[in-house]
This record gives C-alpha cells, structure tokens and sequence, in this order.
C-alpha cells in the first residue's frame, strides 16, 4: 500500500482528485520543495542562476505544453508571447512607476489577450498552418517592440528594467530571484496537473484527440481553442515579466524564434502531454548545456584545438543530436520512458 | 488531502516568502584590506583574464581572430614574465550571441573566487551594466553603443562609441568635401542594419550635429534585416535618393551580403561606402574579396597589418605579424580582426599593468583596476594606436579615419579626438541617476 506495488482503487470521487496517493509520495513531495526552497543556502550564485534561468523557461513551456501536449494546438511564439509579458511589465515599471507585483499580473494578462488574437486562426486551420500563423506573432511581435512607440520600448536599443522590491528592499541576487521565481514554478505546475483533470482539461483533450468528435459532444472548439492559447499565453506572459527582472536590461532580438524552438525542443524531450515532462525536457536540456560548457575546454586540449574552438560548436551540437536521437528512439519523450520504468518496478519480477 | 496540500503549499511559499530577508536581502560586507606592514607582498598564483565573448552565432567571424590574437598575446607576454613575474592566463566563456547565456556566463565568472579584476564582453554589455555596478567588476568591452556607457557605469569601451566615431566620420567628411566639392552639398544616406548598433550610428545626436555641418546633407535613413543574405532591393531603394556617400555599420555576414549586394546591383563604384569599425575587416574580405572593399573609409582605432612578407609600418605591428605568423593561424584570421584583438587585450593587461604599479600587490582589485581605466586618459598601444577617456566618460575618444587599399586599412590621418555625442539627457549636469534605477552616489 505504501508504494503501490498491487494497484491502489479509488473508492469514492473524492480519491479520484487526489494528486499525492501514498505516504511515500508525500514524503517525496515534502522534501523536494524543502530542498527546492532552502537550495540558496547552501547553492553558489551562479548555480541559482542557472536554476533562474531554468524556472522562467519552465513556466515558459508549461505554458506551452498546456496548449499542444492538452489542447493539440501547435506553436512557434512562445518566445513572441514572453516579449509582451516582459515589455509590458517593463514599461509598468518604469514608465508607470506601478509595482512589479501588479505589473506581473497585468502582464500576464496582455499577454493573455495577444494570445487570444494570434490563437484566432487555430478556428480555421490546424498543425503546420496553425504553427506558420503562430510564427508570423514570432516574427512581428518583436519587431513591433523594435520599431513602433520607440520613446517607450527603446526600441532596438532596449530598455533597463528597474528591479523588484519587496517593501523597499531591492530583489536583485539571485537568491531572491529563485525564491520568486520557483515560488510561481510551483504555483504553474500546481495549476497546470489541475487543469487537466478539470472539466476544461479534459475539453482540452478530447479537442486533441478528435475535434470533430468533440464538437459533437458538444464541446465548443472556438471557446477550449482560444481558452488554450489564452492560458498558454498566461505562462508565457508571467515568464516574460520574470524574465525582465531577471536581465534587467530588454531588447526585442532576446526574444528570437531560436527560443521558440528550444522550447519546442524541450517539450519534444521531455514528453508532450506530462507535466513531469517539462520539467524533465528542460531541466535535463539545460543540465546537458551546461555540461556541454564544462567539459569543452578539456575536450578542445584532449583534441588540441585552439582554446575556445570546441566550447562554441559542442552544446549546439550536443542539443541537435539529443532532439534527433528523442525523435527515433522515444518520440514520446522522457516522462514516457519514466512512466515505463514506474510500470516495471511496480510489477518485478513479474513482467505485466 | 486536498486541503493538506494548501496547507503545506501555504507553509512553503511563507518560508520561501522569508528566506530572501534572510539571504537575498542581507547587506555586503565591508571588505576587510589586508595589512599593509607586511614585509613580503603576496603575489597571485596568476592573473586571469575573464572573457564572455560571442564565440558562435552571428559575430563569430569576428569574434575568432580575436580569440586567437589574445591567447597569442598572453603566450607572448608570459614568455616575457607575465605581469611582474605574475603569468597571465585567459579563460573563455560563449554568449552564443544569446543574452541569456551571456547572463548565465556572467553569473559563474562573478562567484570566482579570487574575484575577477576585469571582465571582457564582447557585445551587449549593457545587459549586465547594473550588475557590474552592483559586483563592482569592471567590465571591458570593444563593440561600444551608446547604452552600454550612458550613463556611466562599470563598462569601458576600447573604441568610442558609434554616434562619436560616426561623427568624427563627419568632421572628416565635411572637410575634406570643402576641399573637393567646394560648391555643393555632400548628400549622404545611412544605410545599417536594424539593430541597436545600426541605429546608434544614426541617432538623433548625430543628426543634430549634422545639421552643425553646411556642406553634408542627409538625403536617406535606411535598415536592412542584419540577417538578409541579399540587400538589392534595399540597396536600390536607398540609391533613389542619389546620396554621394553610404554610411553604416557592414558587419560580418550582414558586412558581407552589403559589399556583395552592392556589387550586383551595380552600384559599386557609383557611391562611395564609408563604415564605422568593423566594415573593413578580415572577416569581411575573406567572405566578398579585397575588390569589394576597395576605397572604403571609416573611423577606427586600429589599423591592420600589411600582407605576409611586406614590411610593417611600426615595431608593434611588426611584432604583431610575427606572433601571426609564429602560431600558424590560418591565413582567414591575417587582418584588422586579429589586430584589434590583440589591441584590445593590450589595453586591458596594461590597465592592470598599470593599476600593480600604481597600488602594488596589495591592493590590486576590481576597484582598483576600474580606477585605473577611467583615469587613464592616454595610453600607448605598442606604438599603433592609442587609449583614452574623458573626466565622466567610460570610452575611447582617440581614433584615425582609415582607409582600405590593396588589401590594408591604412589610416589616412594622424590620431583623431572624436567629439563628444552623448544622449542630451546626459549632457545636463544634474542627472538624476536614482530615479533612473541606479544605487545612489555610484557615479561621481
């Protein structure tokens, strides 16, 4: 019973909404927060800001996940999405002088709307049509914060982004910055394995298996379609506004298609359609990267190139072939081969 | 269970909520000198020197002759004895031209323990210019725009700012077209690509101090996609407006698609091309071919050597091509990038040089060492080139007008003080550095 070996069975609705089944689970989950909250105790700064950076991308393809691995609607804009959550949290700030805390959530909802607008085609055309619509929001959405209302956006130049304070005290290490960042990484996630056993999750899934079918059961497409780009965009706005703070300093080409991609990528990795998976597809993308960064130098004196020619071509090359290797071997990604695993240690020694 | 969840969720998110108070939020401790009486001076195992450079993506061509120019610097200058008996080391960190990774890069290199005395960025410093102010790490950097040292901060730039070389482009411009074309007006089209570096080269400054000028009119402001593999179509659009000279910043591929576009829309030849910095480097010859570039002008701090074989103009130059030649680069990396590299690590060793004599051993760290480069107002590098900032100023203000011939940017005056093209809001006195979100009393 405690782990699960034989099976555990619901018996009443409320036991089918539990998210923690077992003591060993919440044992787990406990410690695991534990660990998360307390890390910039005993972390150096420059691992909690790798961890940073991996919490705004996770919020960012949670998002992201919400709207293809539940809704199965594709997107190439997460990264344009972000641009109008961190500009519009940016300009709050600074130019409003309002507070990042009620910037965040407007943010969050600009972008929201935007998504609403770029999601409008999904109505009409489905896959690769929608992803080049989405990729037109990737490729004028940027340039929009590039060339128009410059005096405000700062245009190609960018802009610096004041950073948060907390009661006057100013959150610039990056102690504070995990905290608040990981503190809505929580919160997302949370939202996110809700969502997909509410009624509007399981809209979303039955639109992802068949629409058709699930216009005929009365689901209504356009509602659940624009819903899922909206929350979609929710994520990615909220990641964009962390993500001012985080650089204090915007310019549209941050928000390049290359991180729509990587995002894509990592929901590739990870497993479409898991909430484990995203964290799995990012964390271990971006653990391989900094991998990648550590042992180049060694690898470029084994090889004997000239300091600083293999650091810059091994991580890009590392990312494409885990992408292609995911691909042929588990295209379902690496929440599926851990789902697998579970299976297998919950049946040993029997094989099913 | 559900609402134990909420519960234990709850008791988290407070403890969360709390430890930044106690972390994040603890004030720095006062840095505690060592003592002065000590008969032996300690000296560092070594001085390193940081490097977060765009070493892949799309300023890699660039970036690579410099990568190589320096390690051969440090090889030299360690063979010599390093800095006082102190060898040199360089240690390298990519951007990947993404400001994220250079984030990242940067959050590693301030956690070294020595801290580090200086770090190099190759572009968009001005991401990091709150945190270098913060750390108080001086940041060293060789792509300046007008963002990264307005206002002033902890980033110093090897060159002048593109608005302060664009205009000593100007002032050379308009005297020698009053000596040529004495009885009309220069019609001049910027012509760059859009992004911040482009744009600063036409900024509302330059245009302002244009109008200062009689015989120059500006006839076209125009940005081209930094990425396109082909400008004809802007090429001709800019050309309608029939301007005498082309100005912007031709760099690297995009460098490469202008010289090449220009060409097969017919126009090469037919205006003259001036470029700022880059414009005249190896990197773009190797890519479109000497021809190409034939007859461009362009303010720069540092010419590049003569073809392999030919005797060079000074000693440093000389010593310049041998370190080349000694380390079998390829002959790709032979030009103005390998120089400029090599300039720029010049410069910063002997800031650091300069700021051991000037404080000693003890002493020597990053505040020390940004001390010494904003007071440095000339220095010497290796008998080509020269250094130096204003009172206030973080940047270079010396500069030649170059000119490519035959292969060579070869300066076609003597050393130039650039004008100085600030943002107007900078040029009032009582700038209000708080309300635009920097700590107080950082700047005096």
């Amino acid at each position: 019973m405690v782990n699960r070996p034989c099976g555990f069975f619901n018996e009443s609705y409320a036991q089918e909404f539990i998210i923690v089944r077992t003591p060993t689970q919440w044992v787990f989950l406990i410690g695991a927060l534990v660990f998360l909250f307390t890390m910039p105790l005993y972390v150096s700064g420059s691992i909690l800001n790798i961890a940073n950076y991996a919490g705004i991308v996770i919020i960012a393809v949670l998002g992201l996940h919400i709207l293809m691995g539940y809704c199965g609607q594709m997107s190439i804009g997460q990264s344009a999405f972000m641009a109008v959550g961190a500009y519009t949290s940016a300009i709050l700030v600074r130019e409003l002088g309002i507070s990042f805390w009620v910037a965040l959530p407007f943010a969050a909802l600009v972008t929201g709307i935007v998504g609403i607008i770029v999601g409008l085609p999904s109505l009409r055309v489905k896959g690769f049509y929608l992803m080049m619509s989405t990729l037109a929001a990737q490729i004028i959405i940027p340039w929009i914060f590039g060339h128009a209302w410059q005096e405000v956006t700062g245009g190609i130049m960018g802009i610096d982004v004041p950073s948060i304070k907390f009661f006057d005290i100013p959150l610039t290490s990056p102690a504070s910055m995990f905290l608040l960042i990981w503190i809505i990484v929580v919160l997302g996630t949370y939202f996110s394995i809700n969502l997909r056993r509410s009624h509007t999750g399981r809209a979303f899934i039955a639109i992802r298996d068949n629409d058709l079918a699930a216009e005929l059961m009365g689901i209504s497409l356009m509602r659940y379609k624009l819903l899922a780009f909206f929350i979609c965009s929710l994520y990615a706005g909220v990641a964009g506004a962390l993500w001012s703070e985080w650089t204090r300093f915007l310019t549209p080409e941050q928000f390049n298609i290359s991180n729509s991609v990587l995002f894509l990528g990592m929901l590739i990795v990870g497993g479409l359609g898991s909430n484990a998976g995203v964290f799995m597809g990012c964390i271990s993308l971006i653990i391989l990267d900094e991998l990648a960064k550590f042992i180049a130098p060694g690898l470029g004196n084994l090889l004997g190139m000239p300091p600083g020619t293999v650091a810059p071509a091994i991580a890009p090359f590392v990312f494409g072939i885990v992408i292609l290797l995911f691909l042929i071997f588990e295209p379902r990604g690496m929440a599926h081969r851990w789902e697998q695993f579970k299976l297998s240690y919950r049946l040993n020694p029997f094989s099913y | 269970m559900k609402s134990k969840i909420h519960i234990i969720l709850a008791c988290l998110m407070l403890m969360a909520l709390l430890i930044p108070v106690i972390v994040g939020c603890t004030p720095a401790k006062e840095s505690i000198s060592a003592p002065t009486t000590t008969p032996e001076v300690k000296k560092p195992k070594e001085i390193v020197i940081y490097a977060i450079h765009d070493m892949s993506g799309p300023m890699s061509v660039s970036t690579m002759p410099t990568v190589a120019a320096s390690e051969d610097l440090v090889k030299y200058l360690n063979s010599k004895g390093g800095i006082d008996g102190v060898p040199l080391r360089m240690e390298w960190h990519d951007t990947r031209g993404d400001k994220a990774v250079l984030i990242t890069e940067y959050a590693k290199v301030r956690e070294i323990t020595p801290k580090p005395l200086t770090v190099g960025v190759y572009s968009s410093a001005d991401a990091l210019a709150a945190r270098f102010v913060e750390d108080q790490i001086p940041c060293n950097t060789t792509s300046v725009s007008t963002s990264m040292v307005w206002p002033p901060s902890w980033i110093i730039g090897v060159s002048g700012t593109y608005p302060d070389l664009t205009c000593t482009f100007i002032d050379w411009l308009s005297a020698e077209w009053a000596k040529t074309n004495p009885d009309r007006k220069c019609r001049l089209a910027f012509f760059g690509p859009d992004i911040y570096v482009g744009h600063d080269c036409a900024s509302p400054e330059v245009m302002e101090y244009i109008k200062t000028k009689p015989n120059i009119e500006v006839v076209a402001t125009e940005y081209f996609d930094f990425r396109a593999l082909d400008l004809s179509s802007d090429i001709l659009r800019v050309m309608q407006s029939n301007p005498d000279y082309l100005y912007g910043f031709y760099f690297a591929s995009s460098g490469a698609a202008f010289y090449k576009s220009l060409k097969a829309s017919g126009f090469q030849g037919k205006v003259k091309v001036a470029t700022v910095l880059w414009g005249m480097q190896s990197d773009i010859v190797n890519l479109v071919g000497k021809e190409a570039l034939e007859g461009v002008v362009g303010p720069f701090h540092v010419p590049s050597f003569k073809p392999k074989g030919q005797k060079q103009d000074n000693e440093g130059m000389e010593l310049i091509s041998q370190l080349f030649d000694q380390n079998n680069h390829p002959e790709t990396y032979r030009g103005g990038s390998y120089v400029s590299g090599m300039l720029y690590y010049y410069w910063v060793i002997g800031i650091i040089q300069k700021a051991v004599k000037d404080y000693g051993w003890d002493k020597l760290d990053s505040v020390a060492v940004y001390k010494t480069f904003i007071n440095t107002r000339d220095l010497d590098l290796g008998g080509i080139s020269r250094w130096g900032c204003t009172e206030g100023t973080r940047y270079n203000n010396k500069c030649f007008m170059m000119k490519y011939e035959n292969g060579v940017t070869i300066p076609i005056t003597g050393t130039l003080t650039s004008p100085d093209i600030r943002p107007a809001k900078f040029r009032t006195a009582e700038y209000n550095w708080k309300a635009a979100g920097w700590p107080e009393g950082y700047f005096k």
